[in-house]
């Protein structure tokens, strides 16, 4: 029940007692309290505005196809990893038909 | 198992080198002016025509030529146990160069007990007709290292690189990269393709063979030329659909 009444013209408004009053001023006190309480809890410690505050038509949408989603990066670093072993190998190779050309021109009679 | 079959042929060939390079080191001190016994100079004196006029020259410069060889093989005993994805192959190699090793230590000891300048020669020109080290030995142990890396290692890496690819590529639409990537995925077939079957083949191959064909290697050294060719390529691809994924 609201302390004060909308008035309408002509109409005085009724007076209320003093305790009934403070009943009322504590219980808005305690509502209040739980809304901020809830509010923190939304927040979640993250620094990140109260997701309360976001109309849920606005809330964040998780695009898959982005440039930096984490799993695409993580997979192309794995390629990366896989190129540069690659190089090593080529290089390897390299070698080996080096010394075998090298081996070969050493001596014509084997 | 294996590591411990490996290390012990490992240790036999050590110790069969130093015998002969201890044998050269005696040599050495009875040949005045001799050359590096792994030079190819000193190789090239100790040809077939193994030059020299008396039975203590012809005898000097076999065992070079034989001490040579084995170091040569020792060496590369060392490379391709520690070569990857060599599996099976590691091990034929290995043993391979080790008998040849035995063989031409058999072969110096030989050498050593001909009493003749005549019978000298005639062994001596084994040490390449019996074992053609330099010529067929070392290059195709070479080459089944280098096709078995090609098959074991770049193009296993690249399928793996590929598959990903892929998956990022379908996920995110992006079809202008698909030809790229079905190039990169032909080229990885056409390296494996151009060494198929071949280090059981390097690895069949004899001295009586490359006898009679001194071009025994060429097709296999221009296939693992064409597979390297084409992971080279691969590889480009792969760079410049990764390029894309992280532009877009």
């Amino acid at each position: 029940m609201p302390s004060t009444v909308a008035t309408a013209a002509g109409v005085t408004p009724r007076a209320t007692s003093g305790r009934s009053s403070f009943r009322r001023r504590g219980a808005l006190g305690l509502a209040a309290t739980a809304f901020a309480a809830l509010l923190l809890a939304g927040c979640g410690g993250s620094g990140r505005a109260p997701a309360a505050a976001v109309p849920a038509q606005q809330a964040p949408v998780t695009v898959t196809s982005s440039p930096a989603a984490p799993a695409d990066d993580a997979s192309l670093a794995s390629v990366d990893a896989s190129l540069d072993s690659v190089d090593q190998t080529l290089n390897q190779i390299d070698a080996n038909l080096a010394d075998a050309d090298q081996s070969r021109a050493t001596s014509d009679d084997g | 198992m294996r590591t411990h079959s490996l290390t012990k042929m490992g240790l036999a060939a050590t110790a069969v080198a130093g015998l002969v390079v201890g044998g050269a080191t005696a040599a050495s001190a009875r040949t005045s002016g001799g050359t590096s016994a792994d030079s190819p100079t000193a190789d090239a004196a100790a040809s077939p025509a193994v030059s020299g006029s008396s039975l203590p020259a012809i005898q000097d410069k076999a065992h070079a030529a034989i001490t040579a060889r084995v170091t040569k093989m020792q060496t590369l005993i060392t490379k391709v146990q520690a070569a990857p994805a060599l599996g099976s192959d590691g091990t034929t190699l290995v043993a391979r160069m080790n008998t040849d090793i035995t063989g031409l230590t058999a072969l110096d000891a030989t050498i050593k007990a001909d009493t003749t300048v005549a019978a000298a020669r005639a062994d001596a020109k084994k040490i390449f007709t019996d074992f053609r080290i330099y010529a067929l030995v070392v290059p195709s142990t070479r080459m089944v290292v280098a096709a078995d890396a090609v098959q074991g290692v770049a193009a296993t890496r690249l399928t793996t690189a590929a598959d990903r690819l892929q998956a990022a590529v379908t996920k995110r639409g992006l079809t202008a990269e698909q030809p790229t990537l079905d190039d990169m995925k032909a080229k990885i077939a056409a390296a494996t393709a151009a060494t198929a079957g071949m280090s059981s083949h390097l690895l069949g191959l004899t001295p009586a063979q490359w006898n009679a064909d001194h071009h025994l290697l060429d097709s296999d050294r221009a296939n693992l030329k064409t597979a390297r060719a084409a992971l080279q390529d691969a590889r480009s691809d792969a760079k410049t659909v990764v390029a894309a994924l992280r532009s877009k």
